[in-house]
């Protein structure tokens, strides 16, 4: 069956705002700096924060969305029972 | 976008919580048509929401659930989501004239099959209403896996309008060219089941709430303990800790003049010591502490349950709090006045959970004419006589079901909807015109 491409019609009267566009770019870098900072290895959120300079409560956002969208996914605790891994999903 | 045929219903119920849903069910079942109409994009108001319910600590979600169902497939009822009432005017005894909005969807909601590859496909990452906030949802999605009806829709003012979500839907059920729809119906009466809305702890600054990031509301606990919980476990929102010192604020913007609720808010003692319960199955090694002013456990087994919860450990405070700061590493410390010492003292916690209060909804105000819907005191529905007639409204022919009128648990909102429903079915019975 054709698709039937609804989308293009609606440009036509609904403007896509800058605010929209601009989160979109932001969440793709974001998405891959979280992607490239876990690579191979197993990091929570203190660790996975520092190492993308970003406070720990905005890492856990994406982080958190990322697990959600079966990207990343949880493993072990640490050993002080605090904090857990993630790693990306395969 | 559903077919409303049939234009003229016996009832209009608005809200579609568990009271709009128990009256839709009751008037259908006496077989008379029923057109249930819900803002929200799926039916179930908060106790879908919930993790468990007190005092029984049954699975709110396998309740509520079967209820819901009910509703749907009974075929005396019409059921209209992501729609608003915009009013209701009375025309005569038993005569009202609605003027309903159904907002577009971006969806035929009669084919799309819930498989979510529109969700897969979608770019666009906007914070969970559903969650808080807690985590992300996409502009194109399903609310939650529970909802009802378990369907997509598209977000449209964060849609990107790149078109992923048309090209990856097997069933060619996105459909941009929707618009919004209004509509003009008849009915003989109208259950207003609007419930409640949540105490804005940003309303008391002090408690930190918006800023502290481990400082949360008691309907965001409920998230983290519902099997659709937004995280894999209890964390943190601050770092993803998991907390081992978590405390509770009860009375949080209710028997409190400051915020101008001086009410008593009935439900949040019960689900506090409910939620601490909880905690202490999904974190054996955490302490929880209860900071209170008055314990109100009323009704039946609610005495019962308070003290099971002392006995598994909880801590119970006689406490009024002044003040809460965050600390360096995300840690609380939270100033109070120990009421039964009568000094004052500082603890630490590592998540705190405010126990907001219950408030009143006044959508309602903006259906039908000035001064015909009446409010108490707190802008809870006014009832026409608190002992003998507690389901009528100001309004001859209008009904109220569930925490429309005041704060109230599950049980009573099941009791409130049952009588609401058999005044309306009364009422409607007595209509001696067709409509
Ligand atoms: C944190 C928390 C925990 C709780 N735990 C428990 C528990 O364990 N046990 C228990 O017995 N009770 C519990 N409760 C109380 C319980 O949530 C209420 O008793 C119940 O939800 C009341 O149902 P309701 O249908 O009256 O209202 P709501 O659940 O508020 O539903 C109202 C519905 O109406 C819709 N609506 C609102 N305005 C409009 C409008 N203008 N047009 C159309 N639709 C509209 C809303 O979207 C919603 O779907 C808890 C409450 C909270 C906040
Ligand atoms: S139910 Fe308990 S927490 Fe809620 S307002 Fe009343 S006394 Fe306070």
């Amino acid at each position: 069956m054709e698709k039937k491409e609804t989308f293009k019609i609606k440009r036509e009267t609904h403007t896509v705002s800058q605010r929209v566009k601009d989160e979109l770019k932001a969440f793709n870098q974001i998405r891959r700096k979280i992607l490239e900072a876990i690579g191979e290895e197993e990091l929570n959120i203190p660790d996975i924060a520092d190492k993308i300079d970003m406070s720990k409560e905005e890492t856990m956002y994406y982080v958190m969305s990322l697990v959600k969208f079966n990207k990343l996914q949880a493993t072990a605790m640490d050993d002080m029972d605090e904090y857990y891994f993630y790693k990306i999903k395969e | 976008m559903p077919n409303i045929e049939k234009k003229s219903f016996d009832a209009l119920v608005v809200g579609g919580g568990i009271a709009g849903v128990e009256s839709a069910i009751n008037i259908a079942n006496n077989g008379l048509k029923v057109l249930l109409v819900e803002k929200d994009l799926t039916i179930g108001g908060k106790m879908i929401m919930l993790s468990k319910v007190f005092p029984t600590l049954d699975c709110s979600a396998c309740i509520t659930t079967p209820k819901i169902s009910e509703v749907d497939r009974h075929p005396n009822v019409t059921i209209m989501t992501n729609t608003e009432v915009l009013h209701i005017d009375k025309q005569d005894k038993h005569y009202f004239k609605a003027q309903i909005k159904e907002k577009a969807r971006y969806v035929d909601v009669s084919n799309c099959t819930g498989c979510q590859l529109c969700e897969d496909a979608c770019p666009v990452v906007v914070p969970d209403q559903y969650q808080y906030g807690m985590v992300g949802r996409k502009a194109a999605y399903i609310p939650f896996n529970i909802a009802s009806p378990r369907v997509a829709s598209i977000d449209i003012e964060n849609c990107s309008l790149c078109g992923a979500c048309e090209k990856a839907c097997p069933t060619q059920c996105i459909d941009f060219t929707q618009e919004d729809k209004e509509y003009e119906i008849v009915v003989k009466s109208v259950v207003i089941a609007t419930g409640f809305n949540l105490f804005d702890p940003l309303k008391i600054p002090r408690y930190s709430y918006g800023s502290a990031k481990n400082v949360i509301t008691s309907m965001e606990m409920e998230r983290h303990l519902a099997p659709t919980r937004p995280y894999n476990h209890v964390l943190r929102p601050g770092d993803g800790k998991m907390p081992d010192n978590i405390a509770y604020v009860l009375c949080t913007g209710s028997r409190d003049m400051t915020v101008g609720n001086p009410i008593c808010s009935q439900i949040c003692c019960m689900y506090s010591i409910k939620q601490a319960q909880l905690l202490m199955g999904a974190l054996p090694m955490a302490d929880v502490t209860i900071y209170y002013i008055n314990i109100r456990s009323f009704g039946k087994g609610f005495e019962e349950f308070y003290e099971q919860a002392k006995g598994m450990g909880i801590n119970f405070v006689k406490g009024k709090i002044g003040q809460i700061d965050e600390l360096e590493n995300g840690d609380l410390k939270v100033r109070y006045e120990d009421i039964n010492q009568g000094k004052l003292v500082e603890s630490k916690h590592d998540l705190v959970v405010l126990s907001v209060g219950a408030m009143a909804n006044e959508d309602p105000k903006t259906m039908f004419k000035a001064d015909t819907w009446k409010q108490d005191e707190f802008a809870f529905a006014q009832q026409k006589d608190l002992f003998y007639t507690p389901s009528l409204s100001s309004i001859d022919g209008v009904f109220l079901a569930g925490t429309t009128s005041g704060p109230m648990d599950i049980p009573d909102t099941i009791l409130s909807s049952g009588a609401a429903s058999m005044e309306a079915i009364r009422y409607i019975k007595q209509a001696k015109v067709e409509i």
